[in-house]
């Protein structure tokens, strides 16, 4: 296991050991001590050297390890910070500032901190930060929040066994801990204290393979050198990334013509113009960020969609392929409960496509008569006002229901106000994106009632629904580490949720970045954060 | 003055809370999930768990001392936010001004003395072009003409005049350009129009008739007294300069107060909004007191009360 790419299969093959009562202390772990870790191959010889600016399209609000809300706020920060565990570019886990793990129970993990890590400040790595960085996480300070606990799997607390020892105790199994490491947006590992040296909204210490030059000046930029000390030895090939926050779209275009910024993410339609000219690279790939159609079957209301038949038509009302070709200019994927990309989880693309997601109008139709609705219903579908793709979905949405009678009115909101909408389940239909998360169980919780966070979705939005199988598989899925038996429960309850249809995913779209065509081995992140830039990209002369 | 930001104050503090959604929601919002306890803890650490009238006075008694408490999404002092962000407004909107009055007088002087000239109509027609483009699609335009036929662009980093001029010059001049057209075409207009209605009163035509030259009739007796209406217009016009601002801000990445008040309004960051706005109010009405006493300096028989 020491310093070896390790994918899912490998990783819950280990914990699964445990999970079938056999304690193999050690067994599990590999050789130990620092992995050596290798720098993936180039078909060119990396050049080191160079600063790229990259625009970023939102300003953070802070940088503080523990407790960010925003996504802006882990991009701003990835370059200097890591976690125990990281994914590679196709979401495999593999060790980083571990090098291995043994699981000593159910509710108990042991991870091996590599031995002569330094931060950015000389101070080598020990177990001892671990604990520390965890307590911040566990209980955010401000300017974090506690709003981001319901992404932090059920750790109860952390103790250094020893200068290279972290013990991870779990107040329940829960076979999120190592997706969720892996993610690092929430377990930023630094030095103990350091909430209390410096300011930890605009300055950081860590170690990953930049470290900050100068504070974090809001709304202008963040900067950062080389880590010459990084524990990735080769790496990184850049001798700094400067983020300057340009949050005007055309702005962020016209500094990437001006060559005064070398990378930036665009809107498909802005990043498409691009294509073409002269010095500039457009690159795509995908996101988690699916597109999905959500309704709330509560108590107490008698609305047409409470039948599931009903749910069945409108699914089968909407042409995804259509929505791809208009709004996202062709580019995009059918999307099941788990986006396409996302490790071994989703349903596979040829399946969405001839039976899940299969356009059948004349289906929809007969289901809707044998609910009695076949002169159709009325609803109101809330949605985001910017970005635009958001309305153009739900015009294009709108008009395909409209085939079978099913009125959709459109509502464009703020996304301030969508949200307490969203939160409160004071709407009837919203059509909303998706985002990334740690473990597929992170697409799976607000099926189950029976969870603390899951209680409150679950409760919320379809307090008039009873599923207990879909239920139990939700839960079980969360605390069974052996990965054969966690893949075959959330691939049937994939396909529960295809038929019962609480919600209904639509599409993955693709996230575009434009780079100077200077900027090599760079590619576009599924994590939502620049990882591409941060781990592997350099500069040509 | 003291009522009118106290009234200003209530307002703002109501209205920001009848919007729809507030911070907590957006932190939870989506498919985020969250318990009641969550969320209450949530509010306690932001200070949102209190009564209105407890979070209000919370607020005012702070501002009173000077305090203006810390944004709730960033949780950075405001004042510190300010003393970043107000530098910023400040600059843009004065040079704005500058822009607007230094091209905009003359150019109403030289339409009214050369009336129905090819020079008069070039400036009527710039004027009303003036008053119909958004300043939004101006700025936007200029980034982008900048950007395809000189690849340049603004620097990207503000920097203060006092620390390096040309640059801050370089960062300035097409927001500068963009805000300002509108108040220029006001500005050149009004004057054209009071210009027209002095040159015709009689003290004008005395003083032409008894030879005194041209010039020093327009300076001495025409312009003082023309330039009185368009004081109150340009006085008027900087509530619109700090309105159009804002956008510019945005699309030229400038960290000034409208920018700060965006994205704060979006994000329903409570105490930025309430005290940009305080502060937006106290700039206008101390501008408007300005006027007043500008009036008194053009014309000795209105008196400043």
């Amino acid at each position: 296991m020491s310093g070896k790419k390790m994918n899912r299969r490998d990783l819950l093959k280990k914990g699964g050991a445990v999970g079938a009562g056999a304690v193999a202390a050690g067994a599990l772990a590999g050789s130990g001590g620092a992995a050596a870790y290798k720098v993936a191959r180039h078909s060119a010889t990396p050049r080191r050297g160079g600063t790229v600016n990259w625009a970023l399209e939102q300003d953070p609000a802070h940088i503080a390890p523990a407790g960010g809300i925003l996504t802006m706020t882990r991009t701003a920060q990835e370059p200097m910070y890591e976690s125990l565990l990281e994914w590679d570019k196709n979401l495999n886990i593999k060790p980083a500032l571990a090098t291995g793990w043994k699981v000593r129970n159910k509710t108990t993990v042991d991870f091996d901190i590599r031995k002569g890590v330094k931060f950015h400040n000389g101070d080598e790595l020990t177990a001892a930060d671990c604990v520390y960085s965890f307590q911040q996480h566990l209980n955010p300070p401000l300017p974090g929040s506690v709003s981001v606990l319901g992404q932090i799997p059920a750790i109860a607390d952390t103790e250094a066994r020893g200068r290279y020892v972290l013990r991870v105790n779990l107040k329940a199994t829960d076979a999120r801990l190592f997706g969720y490491l892996a993610w690092q947006r929430y377990a930023a590992i630094f030095p103990a204290g350091m909430y209390q040296e410096l300011n930890a909204a605009t300055q950081g210490i860590g170690t990953g393979p930049y470290k900050m030059n100068g504070p974090y000046v809001p709304n202008s930029r963040i900067s950062y050198v080389r880590n010459p000390q990084y524990w990735k030895k080769g790496l990184p090939y850049l001798d700094g990334i400067t983020y300057q926050i340009i949050t005007d779209e055309q702005a962020r275009i016209a500094a990437l013509r001006a060559g005064a910024v070398q990378g930036a993410t665009l809107s498909v339609d802005s990043a498409r113009s691009l294509r073409g000219v002269g010095g500039l690279t457009v690159q795509k790939g995908l996101t988690a960020a699916f597109r999905e159609l959500q309704m709330t079957i509560k108590a107490g209301e008698d609305k047409p969609w409470h039948n599931v038949k009903v749910r069945q038509a409108v699914n089968l009302a909407i042409n995804r392929n259509e929505l791809i070709q208009k709004v996202y200019g062709g580019e995009g994927q059918f999307s099941g409960h788990v986006p396409p990309g996302y490790g071994p989880w989703p349903i596979p693309q040829s399946e969405l496509k001839s039976k899940w997601e299969k356009e059948d109008l004349a289906k929809a139709r007969q289901l809707l008569r044998q609910a009695g609705f076949a002169n159709g219903f009325e609803v109101t579908m809330t949605t985001f006002s910017t970005p635009l793709d958001f309305p153009a979905l739900a015009a294009l949405i709108q008009s395909q229901l409209k085939r079978i009678n099913v009125n959709v009115k459109v509502v464009a909101q703020d996304p301030a106000t969508f949200a307490a909408n969203n939160g409160r389940g004071t709407f009837e239909w919203d059509l909303t994106a998706r985002g990334m998360r740690g473990d597929v169980d992170g697409y799976m919780a607000e099926f189950n009632p029976t969870g603390a966070l899951g209680a409150t979705v679950f409760n919320t939005w379809f307090s008039a629904y009873r599923n207990p199988k879909m239920w139990k598989l939700v839960g079980n899925g969360r605390i069974t580490l052996d990965l054969n038996k966690r893949l075959k429960m959330y691939q049937e309850l994939n396909r529960i949720l295809m038929t019962e249809l609480l919600e209904i995913p639509l599409i993955a779209v693709n996230k575009y970045q434009v780079i100077s065509s200077k900027l090599k081995n760079h590619y576009v992140s599924f994590n939502d954060f620049n990882t591409g830039l941060v781990r592997a990209a350099y500069l040509t002369a | 003055m003291v009522a009118t930001l106290f009234a200003v104050s209530i307002v703002i503090f109501l209205m920001v809370r009848l919007l729809p959604g507030n911070i907590i929601d957006i932190m939870f919002g989506g498919d985020a999930q969250s318990t009641p306890e969550q969320r209450a803890q949530a509010a306690k650490q932001l200070g949102l768990d209190g009564s209105y009238p407890e979070q209000y006075w919370s607020w005012m008694s702070g501002v009173l001392q000077g305090d203006f408490g810390n944004s709730l999404l960033s949780q950075r002092p405001i004042s510190e936010i300010f003393a970043d962000a107000l530098p910023i407004t400040v600059e843009l909107i004065v040079l704005g001004l500058l822009i607007a009055t230094v091209v905009g007088v003359p150019l109403g002087v030289i339409s009214a003395v050369r009336r129905n000239s090819a020079s008069d109509y070039a400036s009527r027609v710039g004027g009303l072009i003036g008053i119909s483009v958004p300043n939004f699609w101006l700025a936007t335009l200029l980034l982008i003409f900048f950007s395809r036929v000189f690849n340049w662009v603004p620097p990207l980093q503000y920097v203060s005049f006092f620390d390096d001029p040309w640059k801050n010059i370089q960062e300035f001049f097409m927001p500068a350009i963009a805000i300002s057209v509108f108040t220029l075409a006001i500005t050149m207009r009004m004057v054209r129009a009071t210009m027209l209605e002095v040159l015709n009163l009689d003290y004008v035509r005395t003083a032409r008739a008894k030879g005194v030259p041209r010039r020093h009739v327009l300076r001495k007796h025409a312009l003082r007294n023309a330039l009185i209406p368009v004081v109150t217009v340009v006085g008027f016009e900087v509530g619109v300069l700090i309105g159009g601002a804002a956008v510019v801000e945005i699309i030229f990445g400038l960290p000034g107060v409208g920018y700060i008040l965006l994205n704060a309004i979006f994000q329903r960051d409570y105490p930025v909004i309430q005290n940009a706005t305080l502060l937006i109010a106290a700039v206008f009405v101390v501008v408007n007191m300005l006027v007043d006493v500008v009036y008194g300096w053009l014309d000795p028989r209105i008196s400043v009360s």
